[in-house]
């Protein structure tokens, strides 16, 4: 089973805006971890991975499929957008069930699969609220279950912390780490605490530049904590 | 039930009637000749402000596709019409026009009967020889004019005859199966609302996946782009068909019974099929064109497109109403016939209707597969009109802002 992306030479320009230079990246199995300040192109990267926005330049393959084979890594991946939410009047398994179904999964597959995954994120004894009627960290969680459903090798996940209360932030470290078991996770973030947490590998992107790549370790180097590393990284003093 | 031959009063029936026909046709054509001549407002006659400036613009007529037209005439197209009218009655435009005590608007059609002159303007010539000069006069003004043969039973009525009014009975009785004329009725009705408001419901269904932020989710699922966009246009037509289908069941259930206990035979599936048949076209195309433009803008616009589209369709199919009546049709959006019965005027026009529906099927499930492929680039991240044009107006606002700080 191919877990691995590959990006060569990958870029993507808005107009005069380029949001992504030249990054050539090797991703095998296991949580990644993708650094960046606001504006560094993190969400470019994630949505060309998961085929939701052309590459400009240079070459990209997820789980041994050409990024042009959109509807083959579609099956493959699941995507957890920075900002999503559900139709608010559905109920937390209703959502799952559509997005199960649209992901072509038979009746059987969902009325077996939805209810682990709902333990899995630890939904299940909401698994009857209405979407409305969940908190900002179950609504992670349940965007982490859809993620999830259709049991993909490859997960993309978009800045999946922000906005958590610092207990709720643990646990959903806790359960990336464990879907890596196996998968390929790759996650973003704008806050070094997540990635030193959890991590052994990370890329750090400045201005749509790779600025680093490669084991934790390697990143801190000589400095005294992973903050002083990255300042150092995107170049500010 | 069948009429009643005692009371005596049948309604009215349009008829050539040679000694109102004739009058009536010159005292029209004078008319509009002294309207578009524009310049024949002689004593007392001259006060015309009620009269809209369209109306004096020219002789009405219907275009290929049902739209009222105003045709203007040459010189020369103008002195033989003159010509025609002092041929028939001896008399000018202006004296006719004086002998009916002036101008009137020009009315629509099917109203001409109207008016009736018979008496009050000389006529010099038998109908055979009319008739002729009338061909010629359609041929002036190009064809599909008030003056055209099959037209020309429009400017008189007389009473039915109880005979005829049976017949009408019968009609509804026998070819229509009672329910069929009353569907169509009902379809009428139900045409307009659907117009204008079914487009509310694609628009919203496709708009709530913005508004739920769920556009991501969707798009970056493994379901084809085919499927997804045919099966929402299925929900969202059915959605609209849904409740004008089960409030027909009242009516069909009323005439089953009414029906059984008068020993009619009824037809219970007359509404399913002229909704089916009838309103089911205008429903797809209307869904079609909230799919197209939804998916592509991503905004509401649809809505007052649609709505306007279908004003303009309900508008002109109700001046076309008679015109299917009589032969010519529209081929509008919107298809009306507000008539209980009539059932040998929609079999004469069978083939015309049908042309029409299918015509609009196509042209909904046509937007629909359109719709696929925009949708197709769409969630590729290919096409985003509005994206573009909010980020670039979120970056204004970014540096209006930056600005204002320095
Ligand atoms: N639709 C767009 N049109 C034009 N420019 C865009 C568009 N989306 C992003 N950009 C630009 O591309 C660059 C990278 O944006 P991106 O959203 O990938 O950053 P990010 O790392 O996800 O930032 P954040 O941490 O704020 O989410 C930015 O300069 C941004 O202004
Ligand atoms: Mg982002």
């Amino acid at each position: 089973m191919d877990t691995e992306i590959t990006i060569a030479n990958l870029s993507k320009r808005y107009g005069k805006t380029i949001a992504l230079d030249g990054v050539s990246l090797h991703i095998k199995s296991g949580l990644y971890g993708l650094l960046g300040q606001n504006g560094a192109g993190k969400t470019t990267l994630m949505r060309i991975l998961a085929t939701l926005l052309p590459k400009s330049e240079g070459s990209v393959s997820v789980g041994g499929f050409d990024i042009s084979q959109a509807k083959d890594i579609r099956r493959i991946i699941g995507y957890l957008p920075q900002e999503f939410s559900f139709y608010p009047s559905l109920r937390v398994r209703e959502a799952l069930d559509y997005l199960g179904l649209l992901s072509g999964m038979s009746n059987d597959e969902r009325k077996t699969r939805i209810p682990d995954v709902l333990r899995c994120v630890n939904l299940y004894e909401d698994r009857n609220k209405r979407v409305k009627a969940l908190s900002g960290g179950m609504k992670r969680r349940l965007g982490i279950a859809q993620a999830i459903l259709h049991d993909p090798r490859i997960l993309i996940v978009g800045e999946p912390t922000a906005g958590l209360d610092p207990v709720e932030r643990i646990h959903f470290r806790e359960m990336l780490a464990a879907l890596a078991e196996g998968r390929t996770v790759i996650f973003s973030t704008h806050i070094i605490e997540d990635i030193e947490k959890t991590c052994g590998r990370l890329a750090v992107l400045n201005r749509g530049a790779l600025v680093f790549n490669g084991e934790l370790a390697d990143f801190i180097g000589s400095e005294d904590s992973m903050e002083a590393a990255y300042i150092r990284a995107i170049g500010e003093a | 039930m069948p009429p009643d031959e005692r009371t005596g009063d049948f309604g009215r029936v349009n008829a050539v009637i040679p000694e109102k026909t004739m009058p009536n046709a010159c005292a029209t054509l004078a008319t509009e000749y002294l309207y578009e001549r524009g310049n024949s407002f002689a004593d007392g006659y001259s006060d015309i402000s009620g009269v809209p400036n369209y109306i004096r613009q020219g002789y009405m007529s219907y275009s290929e596709l049902g739209f009222i037209q105003r045709k203007t005439l040459s010189p020369e197209g103008r002195s033989e019409i003159a010509d025609i009218l002092y041929r028939i009655t001896g008399l000018t435009a202006e004296e006719i026009s004086s002998s009916i005590n002036g101008l009137y608007e020009p009315l629509p059609f099917e109203y001409r009967s109207e008016n009736d002159y018979s008496g009050r303007i000389p006529v010099l010539v038998d109908y055979g020889t009319f008739t002729k000069e009338m061909r010629r006069v359609d041929q002036i003004i190009g064809g599909n004019s008030a003056y055209a043969e099959k037209k020309l039973i429009l400017f008189a009525t007389r009473e039915a005859t109880y005979e005829e009014k049976y017949a009408e009975y019968e009609g509804v009785v026998k070819d229509d199966m009672v329910t069929n004329a009353y569907a169509r009725y009902y379809c009428d009705y139900m045409m307009i609302m659907v117009a204008l408001l079914c487009i509310f419901i694609p628009v919203s269904l496709l708009l709530r996946d913005r508004r739920a932020r769920m556009s991501e989710l969707l798009a970056s699922r493994s379901v084809g782009s085919a499927q997804f966009i045919a099966v929402r246009y299925a929900a969202s037509v059915t959605m609209a068909l849904l409740p004008v289908f089960l409030i027909s069941l009242i009516p069909t259930a009323e005439f089953i019974v009414w029906g059984g206990r008068h020993g009619i035979r009824v037809d219970p599936f007359a509404f399913i099929k002229y909704e089916a048949l009838w309103l089911l076209p205008t429903i797809l195309a209307i869904t079609g064109v909230g799919f197209l433009l939804t998916v592509l803008t991503d905004t509401p616009v649809a809505i007052p497109v649609q709505i306007a589209w279908s004003w303009i369709a309900i508008m002109g199919t109700g001046m076309a109403l008679m015109d299917i009546q009589s032969g010519v049709g529209g081929w509008w959006l919107v298809l009306r016939f507000n008539l209980v019965g009539g059932h040998d005027t929609i079999m004469a026009n069978a083939t015309h209707i049908l042309a029409n529906r299918v015509l609009y099927a196509a042209l909904g499930i046509g937007l629909m597969l359109l719709t696929v492929a925009i949708y197709e680039m769409r969630r590729k991240g290919r096409i985003d009109v509005l994206g573009k044009i909010r980020f670039a107006a979120a970056n204004r606002k970014i540096s209006d802002s930056s600005v204002a700080a320095e």
